[in-house]
């Protein structure tokens, strides 16, 4: 404010010594030429001179214009004052209109002049005004603004580049542009410079560093102004810090969402609400590439190339909302679960979609739906196996029980068989009468049979551990049908044996209880032959390679149901009208304590088949 | 004389059962069929008794008896110097293999099993006597 009242003070005092000089002037003008007409007139009678008059009316009419109008009054005055009272001219008519007519012609000329000045200062005045319009914008803009020549001086300067810069503006406007760059031009400016001294015109963005080595970035409009044959530069110049801190923001924001996009492990991507993809992240991207933005996002993901039956996108789904669906037979028959988000993107509505695999979760459930189930099964298969045993156990048990019972019974029977087998000797050898030697026969016949269930009863029950010993497998069946031979001797029956045994193969097992076995199966077979006629096959198959000596016995005899089948191994059971039910019960025993298996097949009215496995080598 | 003869001749047997129709019954076939003349006994005790008492030529055994065991019979019989050279038939119920060995073991000459055959009884019996004489 200071300064511009100093500029002020400056004008008004110039304007006033201007003033002086054109009154003294005008004075001078009004001097000679009064002079003149004055000396002229008295002397020569000539009024040439009166016309000189116009020059100070025109120059005071000029240069203060109304106030000029006073001179005029003064010529005038003047004009006739000479005119009748000094030169006292007489009276012509002609010369009258002829010198008072300048009269008004002054005032004419005067007031045309008067109005061309103002007209003019006017012109001057509004010029004048606008430019200070334009200065007052200038200083006061927020914006910086400098006017620098071709070196890059500054030749003006606006307070907020002052500001801008922190020089003052004085300082400045002894500075060039090259002092407040900073050092480090990054290549675009030079190009941008290049073009705007190319072009006269042009925009770059700039570093400057302040008096206080503040760094400002900058974005300078620049424009060529050509006056005088010089070239003149304008440039505004706009502090963009905010700006740039804004767009460095911006670009860590977005940095920081890409990153975090890119860093997720799981599949993502946007699509449209016709399902069309905008955005793929960097998973997808390396499974599909870009190039599938734009189709719709089952013809890349379902392996059946149609849309999921719950698609959210089939309902409208609202911003900010979330819907979780479970999408099977996706990229190859994975199972996913797929969070479906309504967002805005690039100003649409669109939908955000997350994958998360869940196959190995569905295929762990599975697992261990099966596991489940297996562990059932297996529970059950041990249930069955206790329930086995204890059948079993229970089985024993009762054999057990059976066996002392038996023993006790057999003992107990022997003693009444001996006094009935005593007794019918004795009436045998009374006995002349053969009818009744015939029945003692009987008698002594079912007292044998007699001994021979109890026997087996006790056989039964005392079965016990084998004792091992080396028997030559040709001496099993001899060894055993010798005792059968008797009671079969008028049987009419085709006894066949085929043996692959050589004469030194044998078998590791308890002689007496292979007797047991043999004889009770051959035993069997000749009791189910039908009118004692018949054939028994017996095939041995001795094979050392696989440790197996196996024995069928084939009777041609009456054959079973089906039904007994599973029942002929239990003890007591007996089809015979008279049989203890022990017998295939003691081979079955037999063979289970020699470590082998017994089989039996059987066709009704056709024969049966026993077939008998028994390792050569029992480890012990 | 000649029935005094007759009468040496004429061996003794000990039956030994505790079963009393067995004991009627063998002992008449003994008598009538081996011409033995037969003394009976029902237990154990009585049966040492009765060898104490007659002196038999042969013992037929039953190892089931009251009061005192066949076995133990037949072990305190050969125990004692006097009569241990008498032969001992075990005729029991008994079929076990190991119930043969123990009468074998004990000192039982022959190991018979209920109902037994007359015949071969009446055969063993004989070959007994003969071997004794």
């Amino acid at each position: 404010m200071k300064k511009d009242l100093r500029i002020m003070e400056t004008k008004g005092q110039k304007e006033n010594k201007a003033e002086i000089y054109k009154g003294i002037v005008l004075v001078a003008f009004l001097a000679i030429i009064l002079f003149f007409i004055y000396y002229f007139h008295l002397r020569l009678g000539t009024h040439f001179f009166t016309h000189f008059l116009y020059i100070p009316i025109i120059l005071a009419s000029f240069w203060w214009r109304r106030k000029g109008l006073f001179l005029t009054y003064f010529t005038a005055a003047s004009y006739i004052f000479i005119h009748y009272f000094l030169a006292q001219i007489p009276y012509d008519k002609n010369a009258l209109f002829e010198d008072f007519g300048r009269v008004p012609m002054y005032f004419i000329v005067s007031l045309i002049v008067i109005r061309l000045s103002e007209r003019m200062q006017e012109e001057i005045k509004q010029r004048v005004d606008k430019e200070e319009q334009y200065q007052a914008v200038i200083k006061t803009s927020r914006d910086g603004f400098c006017l620098l020549d071709e070196q890059g001086k500054f030749l003006d300067v606006n307070d907020a580049f002052c500001c801008l810069s922190g020089y003052e503006h004085d300082e400045l406007l002894s500075m060039g542009i090259k002092d407040l760059k900073d050092k480090k031009i990054i290549p675009e400016d030079r190009r941008a410079i290049r073009k705007i001294i190319r072009d006269g015109y042009g925009r770059l963005q700039a570093i400057l560093r302040s008096k206080d080595s503040r760094i400002v970035p900058v974005e300078v409009i620049v424009n060529s102004l050509k006056t005088k044959g010089k070239v003149h530069y304008f440039a505004f110049v706009f502090d963009i810090t905010e700006r740039k801190n804004m767009e460095e923001a911006l670009v860590r924001s977005n940095n920081f969402n890409k990153m975090l996009l890119d860093s997720l492990p799981f599949m993502l991507d946007i699509v449209d609400e016709e399902g069309n993809l905008l955005y793929i992240n960097h998973v997808l991207e390396n499974i599909f590439g870009k190039e599938v933005l734009g189709k719709k996002c089952w013809e890349i993901y379902n392996d059946d190339k149609k849309q999921c039956s719950v698609c959210p996108l089939k309902h409208n789904l609202e911003i900010g909302k979330t819907k979780i669906i479970e999408a099977g037979m996706i990229l190859g028959n994975k199972t996913f679960e797929v969070f479906h988000v309504g967002i805005i993107y690039n100003e649409k509505k669109a939908v955000l979609k997350v994958f998360i695999d869940i196959t190995a979760q569905k295929k762990a459930q599975e697992v261990l739906a099966r596991s489940k189930e297996w562990l059932q099964e297996a529970v059950n298969l041990k249930v069955a196996e206790l329930k086995e045993s204890e059948k079993k156990l229970n089985d024993a048990k009762r054999l057990s029980d059976i066996g002392t019972l038996s023993a006790t019974i057999a003992h107990e029977l022997r003693n009444p068989l001996g006094v009935i087998k005593n007794v019918a000797y004795l009436i045998n050898k009374k006995n002349k009468d053969p009818a009744i030697e015939k029945h003692i026969i009987v008698i002594e016949k079912e007292i044998m049979e007699s001994d021979q269930i109890i026997e087996n009863l006790l056989t039964y029950s005392r079965i016990s551990e084998p004792k091992y010993e080396k028997i030559f497998c040709l001496d099993i069946f001899s060894e055993s049908f010798s005792g059968l031979r008797h009671k079969y001797a008028d049987w009419d029956v085709r006894l066949e044996t085929n043996t692959n045994c050589g004469s030194k193969d044998f078998i590791m097992a308890d002689r007496i209880q292979m007797q047991m076995l043999y004889s009770n199966i051959i035993d069997n077979a000749y009791q189910a032959l039908v009118d004692k006629r018949g054939t028994i096959t017996i095939i041995e198959d001795y094979d050392n390679k696989e440790n197996r000596f196996s024995v069928t016995f084939k009777d041609t005899g009456v054959g079973m149901d089906e039904s007994d089948m599973d029942r002929v191994f239990t003890p007591f059971f007996s089809k015979k009208a008279r049989g203890t039910g022990l017998g295939l019960a003691l081979c079955k025993q037999i063979v289970e304590l020699h470590s082998g298996t017994i089989s039996i097949k059987s066709k009704k009215n056709e024969g049966t088949e026993v077939l008998i496995n028994l390792p050569i080598y029992t480890q012990i | 004389m000649q029935k005094t003869a007759e009468l040496v001749i004429t061996k003794k047997i000990l039956l030994v059962d505790d079963d009393q129709y067995v004991v009627q019954t063998l002992k008449q076939i003994l008598n009538k069929f081996g011409g033995y003349q037969v003394n009976t006994a029902s237990d154990g005790k009585q049966a040492l008794q009765e060898v104490e008492r007659c002196s038999p030529d042969l013992i037929i055994l039953d190892l089931n008896l009251p009061k005192l065991s066949g076995e133990e019979v037949c072990k305190e019989i050969k125990r004692n110097e006097k009569n241990k050279n008498i032969p001992i038939i075990m005729l029991t119920g008994k079929v076990r293999e190991v119930d043969r060995i123990v009468g074998r073991v004990i000192g039982g000459d022959y190991y018979l099993t209920k109902p037994c055959d007359i015949p071969e009884l009446l055969k063993i019996v004989q070959n007994v006597l003969a071997v004794k004489n």
